[in-house]
Order: structure tokens, then C-alpha cells, then sequence
């Protein structure tokens, strides 16, 4: 059952809750685990994740209840009663989540208690029981929103028709994410639809009380987070739209556009000239420099939602071939891995590549070395870059972990995203 | 593999002794989970000049070389057996170090850090003797057959 894995992308449960958090506006995590956790699990995520963290609380910041020896035997509950209320009265945040590591979860504190003194006396304390042994990173996601729609997301908010959520994306997590989530609203926006992306525009605790309002809950992700909006419908009544894979360049984008508007029933004289616009300038520019990126035989590594993207736009934006994709997180559900694989290998006129579910650094870097056929250009994260090197391909950082570059908002996805990374693959040649 | 746990009481009922308090520690003797009374160790009555380098700045202490240094006393320099911690707590620490354990209502940093480096678990805690007893011995029993601490709730 258990294995040794080389170079995991990504870290525990914890490290994921702490991402999600850590993205969102004035939220302080307070860690009921033992020293070393809180800046581990940063360093998990946000650590690799183009120099960007998070500056409300991060790592050594993040205040802690570093339970040792004695919290092991005799119980921390007091040590964590003591450590929430130094967070509360050093740090300004509008809301608190109190998170347990392995520590806590196997000697089995009770959390719970704990908090609801505090929620009690009407200050915004939050548990959320899950160790970090439960999982990894995505899990972590999944726990969040879990958590958010029992204890935080409001009831009874008056609906909105024009407001949509969009679930998928994981912060820090994907590397490009603040990018990803800006250009998804600009081009929503555009349509006359609000949007939630929760993680971006200072949006925080009190977008997240109100987001049961929305028509529409958005899914940019093949596989990720299923349980979590099974529960939103039911509980909330807000229906889902799962678009299976990230969307780069033209074609994918407007796809998701008229798919966005035909389960919002958009006036489609509206979306129509949206799209017409947003083509107008992707294909403008690329009309520009036709032919300065030579034809490639290309190979990815990366999470799912990336590798949809990234081999969809190369073959059917681009028309190089693709050779080989490696979806480098763990995906346990086989119907998951079945629509992946579809995705993939529905390309408009390619043959379609060799697909592999890896998570081993050692696997995959296995994988490329003794792929049969040649590749003249790799797409992944930093971890690839040695393989890249040995094999002497081209090769640029499109993945988590990015440690060599830093990245604010920049992204490779959707109608204007598509346009760097075309500028990034002719960077590196 | 038989241990001992040294504890700070009054009554043999409460563990409601600070380290520094302790002029005699109960040492009970643990073989699995049963445990029971073995003594009472009494700590040596530290001489008046020992008390006083060990309470801080009485220059002379300094000049001892034998003796360890205490706390803002002007550094250890020239002392062969290094940064020992003050004499008598050294010497308090001596009287149970064939301890697994200790276990008082409060322990020092100084002493902490004595203990630590002797490998004797500090627990400063304020509970009955049995709830201490029963817990410690609860956990190295776990720990030394190699079993999870996990508790399914």
C-alpha cells in the first residue's frame, strides 16, 4: 500500500487547506500541530510556486499551537485554547480556521470544542478536523470548500441570475493561478455576468457567506471537485458546469464561453461579438508572427487540468504533435482517468499521444528517457527540467512547482493567456 | 523493559510542586502498565555559597573553575566542563537521572534543557499523581511495543 515517491508535487492535506486560505483575503489558519508544520506545508505549495506567497500569514507567520511530548500524552486542547486567542488578539483577520496536523488527528483532540468557545462568544472561529495524513494538496481543496459549504456558506441569500462561481483552480497549487482566475473573470465579465473567484479582487470570508446566490457553480477541472459540489447543489440548489480540462488558446476558450452561456441562457447576439472580439485579437497577433515558431514534437507533464490544456491548444491551435503526456497527480477514481484520457485524445486532426498517469519523479523522468519516439519540446514543471536537460529538448515551465521564474499574474489560459505562452515556447527555443 | 518516573508532590495525591520546589521526589517504578511507589528521594541541601552562585551574581562563584556557570554571571569562559547550567540544579537533576520521566507542576527552561539533554522526558503539568501515571505510562507502553497512539473516534 505504501510507497516511497521521488520529487511529490505538491504536500499533505494541510498544505493544501493552507493554500486555499492563504489566497483568500485577511484569513489567518491557526495550526493545532506540532512545529514545523505551518512553514513545511507553505513551503509545499506556496514555496514552489513562482516566488509568490501569501502576505497576510504564511509560514513562520502562521500562528501555531506546536504541540510536543507532553500535548501528545496529556492532550493540547489547552495549549490550542491559549493559541487562538494570541492569534485573535495579535492578528486582525475576519475570520480564523483552526487546522489539525497528524499530531492532533491521531491522539484525537477534540477541535471542535475548542472553537465554538470562541464561536460561541461570536468571534469567527472555524474548525477544520481533517490531519494531514488524510491526503494530499487536492484533497486539501476539496476539504476546504466541504467545510466552507457546512459552516460558512449562508442560507436563504437572494439569487442572483448573473453570478457565477468558479471552482477548479487551486491557488498556489497551479502555479498561474491568480492569471488564470483574472483572465476567466475578464472574459465572463465581459458577458455581463458577475464573477467569484474568491482569491482574487480582496474577494474574502464575506464573498464566500454569500456565494449560494450564484446560478451557476463552474468547474474548470477534469477530475477535481465532485464531492464538494454535489453537496453545494444539494444543500444550496446551485447547479454545476464542469468544463473538462483548462482552456488555452481560441478555440477552447469559446467553446467554454458558449457553454457557460447556454446553461446561463445568455443573449446570444452578446456572446456572439464577445467572441468575435476576443478572436479578432488572439488571431490578429499570431497572424503576425506566422511561421516563427518551427513545428514541434511535444511532450507534457503536468496536473490534469494543465495537460488538457497545454496538448489541446499545441495540436489543435498550434498543429504540432503530440508524442507524450504524463499527468503527474494522483488520480484514484478510474471514470476520472477515462475523461482525462478523453480529452486528451479527442484532437481535431493529431494522432493521438501516449498517455501515462505518474506521480514519481523517478517514473516519469523513466518515461521520457525511453519514450521511443523523438521530442523536440517539453512542457512541465521545474522537476522536468533535469530530463529536459539529459535528453537535450527544448523546454519550458508550464507546471507546479516553478522555482526558477516569478510569476505574478502571468497565465496560459484562455483567449490572451494562449498569447504568452506562444511568446514563452519562442523564449526558450 | 522496566522505568522510572520521578514526580513533584506534597500529598502523593496532586503533582502541585514546581521543580524548584521539590525537596524530595517520589520515584514510583513502572514495568508495562502496571506501576507502583518504589521511594522517596530526597534532594541534598545545597550549601549556602552554592546557593548563592546558583541564585545568580556572586562574583566569587565565577572564579570557581570546577563550577558550571549560572545564569548572568558573566559568561563561562576558562571552564573546562562547559556551560553545565548552575551547580545545584545539576545536582537536582543527578538525584533522578536514572528517570524515564519527570513530572511537575511547572520546570524551568534551564532545567528543561538539562533534562532534554539527559534524554528524560519533562512533563509539567498540573494534575493528579494517578491521571499523570496513568497517561505516561499509557503512552510508553504504546511507544515501546510499537503500537499508534490513534484513537478511533
Amino acid at each position: 500500500m505504501s510507497d516511497i515517491m521521488e520529487n511529490p508535487k505538491g504536500g499533505c492535506v494541510l498544505a493544501g487547506i493552507n493554500s486555499v486560505l492563504g489566497a483568500l483575503d485577511r484569513v489567518c489558519p491557526v495550526y493545532h500541530s506540532g512545529p514545523g508544520c505551518c512553514m513545511q506545508t507553505t513551503a509545499a505549495d506556496q514555496g514552489q510556486s513562482g516566488h509568490k506567497n501569501s502576505c497576510f500569514v504564511a509560514s513562520v507567520s502562521i500562528p501555531s499551537s506546536n504541540m510536543l511530548e507532553k500535548e501528545v500524552v496529556f492532550g493540547g486542547t489547552d495549549k490550542l485554547r491559549t493559541t487562538i486567542q494570541g492569534a485573535i488578539d495579535i492578528i486582525d483577520a475576519d475570520a480564523y480556521f483552526v487546522l489539525t496536523g497528524c499530531t492532533a488527528g491521531i491522539i484525537g483532540d477534540d477541535i471542535v470544542s475548542v472553537t465554538n468557545e470562541f464561536s460561541s462568544k461570536g468571534i469567527p472561529v472555524y474548525p477544520i478536523d481533517t490531519p494531514g495524513f488524510a491526503g494530499d494538496s487536492t484533497l486539501g481543496y476539496e476539504i476546504v470548500w466541504n467545510n466552507f459549504i457546512d459552516q460558512v456558506i449562508e442560507e436563504g441569500v437572494e439569487k442572483d441570475d448573473k453570478l457565477v462561481n468558479i471552482f477548479g483552480i487551486i491557488p498556489y497549487h497551479d502555479t498561474f493561478w491568480s492569471g488564470t482566475l483574472e483572465e476567466i473573470d475578464r472574459v465572463l465579465s465581459k458577458l455581463g455576468l458577475k464573477v467569484n473567484t474568491f482569491f482574487t479582487k480582496h474577494q474574502g470570508i464575506e464573498t464566500i457567506k454569500k456565494c449560494s446566490a450564484a446560478a451557476l457553480n463552474i468547474i474548470i477541472n477534469p477530475w477535481l471537485f465532485k464531492g464538494p459540489s454535489e453537496k453545494f447543489e444539494q444543500k444550496f440548489g446551485v447547479p454545476s458546469l464542469r468544463i473538462p480540462g483548462l482552456f488555452v488558446g481560441a478555440t477552447d476558450t469559446t467553446v467554454f464561453v458558449r457553454k457557460v452561456a447556454e446553461a446561463l441562457g445568455l443573449d446570444k447576439a452578446l456572446v456572439d461579438k464577445v467572441i468575435a472580439e476576443e478572436e479578432d485579437y488572439v488571431y490578429n497577433y499570431l497572424a503576425q508572427a506566422i511561421g516563427v515558431v518551427s513545428w514541434k514534437r511535444f511532450a507534457v507533464v503536468a496536473d490534469a487540468n494543465n495537460a488538457v490544456g497545454f496538448t489541446r491548444y499545441l495540436a489543435n491551435d498550434y498543429s504540432f504533435t503530440p508524442v507524450l503526456v504524463i499527468v503527474s497527480e494522483p488520480i484514484f477514481r478510474p471514470q476520472d482517468k477515462e475523461r482525462i484520457i478523453e480529452r486528451i485524445n479527442d484532437l481535431e486532426y493529431a494522432t493521438p499521444p501516449k498517455v501515462l498517469f505518474l506521480t514519481d519523479q523517478y517514473e516519469i523522468n523513466k518515461a521520457i528517457r525511453e519514450e521511443k519516439e523523438e521530442i523536440t519540446l517539453l512542457v512541465g514543471s521545474s522537476n522536468e527540467r533535469e530530463i529536459a536537460l539529459e535528453k537535450d529538448i527544448q523546454f519550458i515551465t508550464g507546471a507546479f512547482p516553478v522555482n526558477e521564474r516569478l510569476i505574478f499574474n502571468r497565465t496560459y489560459a484562455g483567449y490572451k493567456g494562449s498569447l504568452t505562452f506562444t511568446e514563452d515556447i519562442y523564449d526558450n527555443l | 523493559m522496566a522505568y522510572k518516573i520521578a514526580i513533584g508532590t506534597s500529598d502523593g495525591v496532586n503533582v502541585d510542586l514546581k521543580f524548584g520546589e521539590v525537596k524530595s521526589f517520589t520515584i514510583y517504578s513502572v514495568e508495562g502498565k502496571e506501576y507502583g511507589l518504589l521511594e522517596v528521594r530526597d534532594v541534598p541541601e545545597a550549601d549556602t555559597s552554592k546557593e548563592a552562585e546558583a541564585s545568580g551574581c556572586a562574583p566569587s562563584g565565577c572564579e570557581q573553575p570546577t563550577q558550571g556557570c549560572s545564569v548572568g554571571c558573566g559568561g563561562c569562559g576558562g571552564n573546562s566542563s562547559g556551560c553545565g547550567g548552575p551547580g545545584e540544579l545539576t545536582e537536582k537533576i543527578a538525584v533522578i537521572g536514572d528517570c524515564r520521566s519527570v513530572v511537575c507542576k511547572k520546570v524551568g527552561f534551564q532545567a528543561q534543557k538539562q533534562f532534554e539533554k539527559k534524554a528524560i522526558s519533562v512533563f509539567d503539568v498540573e494534575c493528579t499523581v494517578k491521571e499523570a501515571l496513568d497517561k505516561i505510562t499509557f503512552y510508553y507502553d504504546k511507544l515501546d511495543n510499537h503500537q499508534s497512539l490513534k484513537v478511533n473516534r
